[in-house]
């Protein structure tokens, strides 16, 4: 007999951060299991770009404490996270425009969690699996704006990390952009948890598991997508219907 | 190996070996010529480690040389130290002043970077001014007669014998010339390329930064070293002109000039920019406004330099 147990892969306790007065992340308690898709939501300036940079170490919290994989790294630089496997991409695109799109993910390749296959099957992998295998030689700044977000998550996918930030990844995507990113993330979560900030409900309906809604900076709601549809106060500050 | 790396190797120890073959057919002054120029671009190309490959403008790598040129001189002059001896306290000087110098400086980037360097780059100047007791300042010092000979390898050599500086000259430019190769083409050259291109992306993909760029600093400011003990040994001069700014300056015009970013550039931009002066100066005084307009034309229609010019339309591969 098997026992399931859901494990807590990240949490945050009474996570906060100050921009001189404005609490952009206000003591946001929040646990991540492994394995989940989750997303975030919320209004514009709600603090989801700046509660994930948190997690990742690109900002360094005011209060609180994070704990990943039952170790506190809450004081741990942004590059020791990265290794122990948070991926991070960007909400604005952020590549190696000069450089080409296996330079691109041979950087990212570099400092993989798992090392156990040889770097220049790593990258050809998360070329692959992001489906641009084609493009490898072309340079990333002559990408198509769809092409430059999946190259940022082919970048994530080549460290292979155990969680897998993505802020915002569908923005300005055509629709049928979207339907392949969401097979991309559906196939990502084999291996990884992944974090997903999202405006657009169909990709959040259609991905996450469970659903954080934030609201100036504090957990509004969170629950099942079907809790989240019903909320009445999720409904008045953010689905505005 | 792929093709491309033995089309590169073939091409950079083609250079190395056409410059021994060189030897054989110069005059004399031009034989004097081409050994300055192969341990000037020996600098140039520990400045285009930070500059061209990490994207960290210093303007004070003057500081570098001169550390290795002191360092060198005045063991030799003082100490009566071997030349050997005396070419390694050239570079350890340069070690230490570098790891000292990038883990204040790093704290900072961009224009602050430039300043920071071109700050401790004059304070270096006016040390060795203020000491100018053992180092007679502007005047300088002559190495004596004991740091003229020495024995390398169980082979006794003369310093004042052109043909032992020329190949000593080659001998440190293919050291480095393999180094630079070795450490570009490497996992450690693609993190220094990422950190030019994208900081603050790089660190989020697990690269600790500081650290790689404090690395390549003090490699960097090492090579510089190098080249600055090997001309106070060679040329048996040392002088604070040495520690002024337009020995700053000079790497990065080498460096533009030949192409940032390129092992090949810095070598090729010294020779450029040695036999431009040299010529002009021929024919006027006003030969540094020559110069200068060359390379203000240089720049603006070969921005990435003659060599990065060349990678751009013919040759991918070019490291
Ligand atoms: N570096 C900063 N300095 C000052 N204020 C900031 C900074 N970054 C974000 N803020 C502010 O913090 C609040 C939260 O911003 P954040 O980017 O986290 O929101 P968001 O939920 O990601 O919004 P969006 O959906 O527009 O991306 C906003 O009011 C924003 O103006
Ligand atoms: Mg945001």
């Amino acid at each position: 007999m098997v026992w399931v147990v859901a494990m807590t892969l990240l949490s945050a306790r009474r996570l906060s951060k100050y921009f001189g007065g404005l609490r952009a992340v206000d003591e946001v308690n929040f646990e991540l299991e492994t394995g989940e898709i989750r997303a975030i939501i919320g209004p514009n300036g709600a603090g989801k770009t700046t509660f994930v940079s948190l997690l990742c170490g690109r900002l360094e919290a005011t209060d609180g404490s994070i704990i990943f994989e039952n170790q506190d790294i809450t004081g741990l630089p942004a590059f020791k996270r990265a290794r122990q496997g948070i991926a991070y991409t960007f909400q604005i695109t952020s590549i190696y425009s000069k450089l080409s799109v296996r330079e691109n993910v041979a950087i990212a390749a570099q400092n993989a969690t798992d090392k156990s296959r040889d770097a220049a099957y790593r990258v050809q992998d998360a070329l692959t699996r992001s489906g641009i295998p084609e493009l490898a030689d072309e340079i990333a700044g002559s990408l198509a704006y769809g092409h430059q977000r999946v190259l940022e998550v082919a970048m994530g996918l080549a460290m292979s990390p155990k969680l897998l930030i993505l802020d915002e990844p569908t923005q300005g995507l055509s629709d049928m952009e979207i339907e392949q990113f969401c097979e991309l993330v559906s196939d990502i979560n084999n291996t990884a948890t992944v974090l997903l900030i999202e405006h657009n409900m169909h990709v959040v309906m259609k991905l996450a598991q469970r659903i954080t809604v934030m609201d100036r900076g504090r957990v509004l709601a969170e629950g099942l997508p079907e809790e989240i549809r019903r909320n009445d106060a999720v409904q008045a500050a953010y689905l505005g219907s | 190996m792929s093709s491309e790396q033995a089309k590169s190797i073939f091409l950079h120890a083609g250079v190395l070996a056409g410059l021994f073959l060189l030897q054989f057919f110069l005059p004399e002054y031009h034989h004097l010529s081409v050994t300055r120029i192969m341990l000037l671009a020996v600098f140039a190309m520990g400045f285009n480690l930070l500059f061209g490959y990490t994207g960290l403008l210093s303007l004070g790598h003057a500081m570098f040389f001169a550390a290795g040129m002191y360092g060198a001189g005045l063991s030799a002059y003082h100490l009566g130290w071997s030349v050997p001896l005396s070419f390694m306290v050239g570079i350890a000087c340069g070690v230490v002043l570098s790891l000292a110098i990038g883990l204040i400086a790093l704290r900072t980037t961009g224009v602050a970077f430039m300043i920071v360097t071109l700050m401790f780059s004059q304070v270096a100047y006016l040390t060795i001014v203020y000491f100018t007791t053992y180092t007679r300042g502007d005047e300088g010092l002559v190495m004596p007669e004991s740091a003229r000979q020495f024995v390398l390898f169980g082979q006794q050599l003369s310093l004042t014998h052109p043909g032992t500086r020329y190949n000593l000259a080659l001998m440190l430019l293919a050291i480095v010339m393999a180094s630079v190769w070795l450490l570009v083409r490497g996992d450690f050259g693609r993190s220094l390329i990422a950190i030019r291109e994208n900081e603050a992306r790089t660190k989020m993909l697990g690269y600790n930064t500081f650290l790689i760029k404090l690395k390549v600093l003090v490699v960097s400011g090492t090579i510089s070293a190098s080249s600055g003990a090997g001309y106070a040994l060679m040329f048996a001069y040392i002088g604070s002109s040495f520690a002024t700014i337009q020995y700053s300056i000079d790497p990065l015009l080498y460096t533009l000039l030949g192409g940032a970013g390129t092992v090949l550039g810095p070598f090729l931009g010294t020779a450029l920019m040695f036999y431009l002066i040299d010529i002009t100066s021929e024919y006027t005084s006003a030969y540094l406004l020559v110069a200068g307009i060359v390379l203000v034309i240089l720049v603006l229609f070969f921005p990435r330099g003659l060599l990065g010019a060349v990678r751009n339309r013919w040759f991918g591969w070019l490291p």
